[in-house]
């Protein structure tokens, strides 16, 4: 390509990528904006106001809670629904009997809407009537009745399980994925050396599919930070914001108190928080490309 | 420590597909056996039940005198060398060396005395840090090769272990392959396609067609007295020419001609005769005429390709005895070295 050429295709180029960045980029711009005003119900006239949005929200007892439950919330539904996929994956990769109706069955919670899920769970955590309580109980688990999501000790438990149990079907399909893909003969191989089943899983089937493992939990962490269905529908945030992570805030202080600034405060946070993750997950998969080059 | 290995009525099914028909085999202790035949017969299912890769649908397996049916693959005491290597990627050269010691808790200090010696046996104790990822073909294989014999196992499997490498390192790896064995003394099953790598490794061949044993015998033997037109087609390269035809009279009529074949009972025959055991001839002085088809120089001699009928016959000759394409030629058979076989069974006569 000569000099003259570049520029061309430049010139070419310029007028879609300039409609994308505007797509994609000027809601964060604009995002980033409202965070320096102050823009209320009461006064719907933004007033600039710099950082003093910024240090407001951090001096305030909320913010901890929320970035703390955050971490909770995408830590623990990363961890359970990853350990759970891969699990399943391995059951499935033994060639169970009937693998593609347990396949099928399996990958239903994935499949139900959020919200149905959500409500389904309201249900099932319901004191009176929920089979949580009822299975509890029977099987002696616990001798009374509890009000899962409206204590706020196991409010959060609860809604991590429901993610959990909707959300790791989504990594078994990847793991079973790459499962199979895990080279036969080096785990024979590894068998006639002597390895037993854990030491061929950490020996070979770990190793070959590293990558996978690190590219679906950035993944997955991703996903769940921005989770906001489930959460809001079964909580709301609640009880006394033991569930309140960004997006549920973000949502209740813009449109349920209409605090646009402060919301935004919230979100510009959410979107650091997010392009560290965006940044670990294109450097996991560049490390995966680059494996999947050499072999 | 005795290895000798016992297949008894050794079976396996695959669902409705038998891919081994009550196989009997007996392999002597420190012997090089080879399952010669082609894709699909069932060489590799034989390996693996012996390795216990696959479990027998009847039959027994025995290793050392001992029934290893039950045995798990780990407890057999037997190494295997798999056609496409299967090294750790992950792991260096001595680790994927080392691999079954560690398994085997070998303490580290007596491990990397034992890599160190298994990687010198096969030439790669200069490259122990590498990965298999940074290794040519024939190098991968060495390490596969040190992988096996660091443990000292009382048996070796080898599923077509050169069959990836090129012609040129093939030689070179088969000549080292036979010199290593012979020097471990280690009782070897080794599986190929390629009866060239066949007849030059093993002390006995045992070639497999459609999930059944053809032949079991010496190189020579197969190769002089093949029990059958598949091991005489299947052995020997270019392969023998077969005839069918029938006998009458002492005389066999075949498509294009006729030859005088005392001593064989009259009805449909098929004769054999391999490519050195045939003379060309003036046209019509011969059993047999035909038009060269080809000419090959082979270097030490040339390999004619004569069509008659609408067969093709191969016949090696001088090297400076090579002609003309479409030229009319005369073949005579060496009867002294003539193959008969039964018209319908094809199964050896006399
Ligand atoms: N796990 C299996 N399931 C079904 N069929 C198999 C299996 N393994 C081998 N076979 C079949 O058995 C036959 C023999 O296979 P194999 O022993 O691998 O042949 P080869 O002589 O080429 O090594 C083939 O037709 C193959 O398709
Ligand atoms: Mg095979």
């Amino acid at each position: 390509m000569t000099r003259k050429d570049r520029w061309l295709l430049w010139i070419f180029l310029a007028p879609s990528l300039g409609l994308i960045g505007l797509f994609l980029y000027w809601p964060m711009v604009g995002t980033v904006i409202e965070s320096f005003y102050a823009t209320s119900f009461i006064s719907p006239n933004p007033e600039f106001v710099g950082f003093d949005g910024y240090r407001e929200v951090f001096s305030d007892r909320d913010f901890d809670d929320v970035f703390w439950n955050s971490i909770a919330w995408t830590l623990g539904v990363v961890v359970f629904q990853n350990m759970l996929g891969f699990l399943a994956a391995m059951l499935l990769n033994q060639g169970l009997p009937f693998r593609g109706v347990t396949r099928a069955l399996v990958l239903m919670p994935f499949v139900l809407p959020g919200v149905v899920t959500a409500i389904l769970w309201r249900f099932m955590y319901d004191p009176q009537l929920g089979l949580v309580n009822s299975l509890m109980i029977r099987t002696g688990l616990a001798s009374e009745t509890s009000a899962w999501l409206a204590n706020p000790d196991t409010a959060m438990a609860a809604v991590i399980f429901v993610a959990v149990w909707k959300g790791f079907p989504f990594s078994m399909l990847i793991y079973l994925a790459a499962l199979q893909t895990v080279d036969r003969s080096q785990l024979e191989a590894a068998t006639l050396d002597g390895a037993g089943p854990l030491r061929r899983l950490w020996d070979v089937t770990l190793p070959a599919i590293r990558h996978v493992i690190l590219v679906n939990v950035v993944l997955t962490l991703i996903l769940t930070f921005n989770y906001f269905d489930i959460v809001w529908v079964m909580t709301r945030g609640g009880p006394q914001q033991a569930t309140h992570i960004f997006p549920t805030k973000i949502y209740e202080t813009g449109f349920g108190q209409f605090r646009f600034g402060e919301a935004a405060t919230y979100g510009v946070v959410s979107i650091l928080v997010l392009a560290v993750l965006v940044a670990l997950y294109v450097i996991v998969q560049a490390g995966a490309n680059r494996r999947g080059r050499r072999t | 420590m005795m290895a000798a290995v016992e297949l008894r009525d050794l079976h396996k099914t695959f669902g409705a597909y038998t891919a081994l028909e009550r196989l009997n085999l007996e392999i002597e202790d420190g012997e090089f056996l080879v399952l010669l035949g082609p894709s699909g017969c069932g060489k590799s299912t034989t390996m693996r039940l012996i390795a216990g890769l696959e479990e027998p649908s009847s039959g027994d397996i025995l290793i050392g005198g001992k029934r290893v049916n039950d045995t798990p693959p780990r407890d057999r005491d037997l190494a295997m060398v798999f056609q496409n290597y299967a090294l750790y990627p992950h792991m260096t050269v001595a680790e994927n060396i080392g691999y079954p010691l560690k398994v085997a808790r070998v303490p580290r200090t007596a491990r990397a005395d034992r890599v160190r010696a298994a990687a010198a046996k096969v030439e790669m104790a200069h490259l122990l840090d590498r990965r298999p990822g940074e290794l040519s073909g024939g190098q991968r294989q060495r390490v596969a090769l040190a992988r096996a014999i660091v443990r000292t196992p009382r048996l070796f499997l080898m599923d077509e272990p050169l069959s990836n490498l090129d012609a040129k390192l093939r030689t070179v790896m088969r000549a080292e392959l036979r010199h290593l064995q012979k020097e471990l003394a280690t009782t070897t099953i080794y599986v190929t396609h390629d009866q060239v790598e066949a007849m030059t490794l093993a002390d006995r061949i045992v070639i497999l067609n459609d999930a059944r044993i053809q032949q079991i015998g010496t190189p020579k033997e197969v190769y002089e007295r093949p029990a059958n037109t598949f091991v005489a087609g299947f052995i020997g390269g270019p392969p023998m020419t077969l005839i069918p035809g029938t006998v009458t009279a002492d005389r066999f009529t075949h498509e294009t001609g006729a030859l005088d074949l005392p001593g064989q009972p009259d009805g449909p025959a098929i004769i054999g005769a391999r490519p050195e055991d045939i003379r060309v001839t003036a046209p019509g002085a011969g059993d047999l005429d035909g038009t060269v088809f080809s000419s090959e120089l082979l270097g030490d001699a040339t390999l004619l390709t004569v069509r008659v009928g609408p067969a093709l016959v191969a016949v090696k000759v001088g090297p400076d005895d090579g002609r003309d394409m479409d030229a009319p030629v005369g073949l005579s058979l060496d009867r002294a070295k003539l193959h008969v076989f039964d018209g319908q069974t094809g199964q050896r006569r006399d």
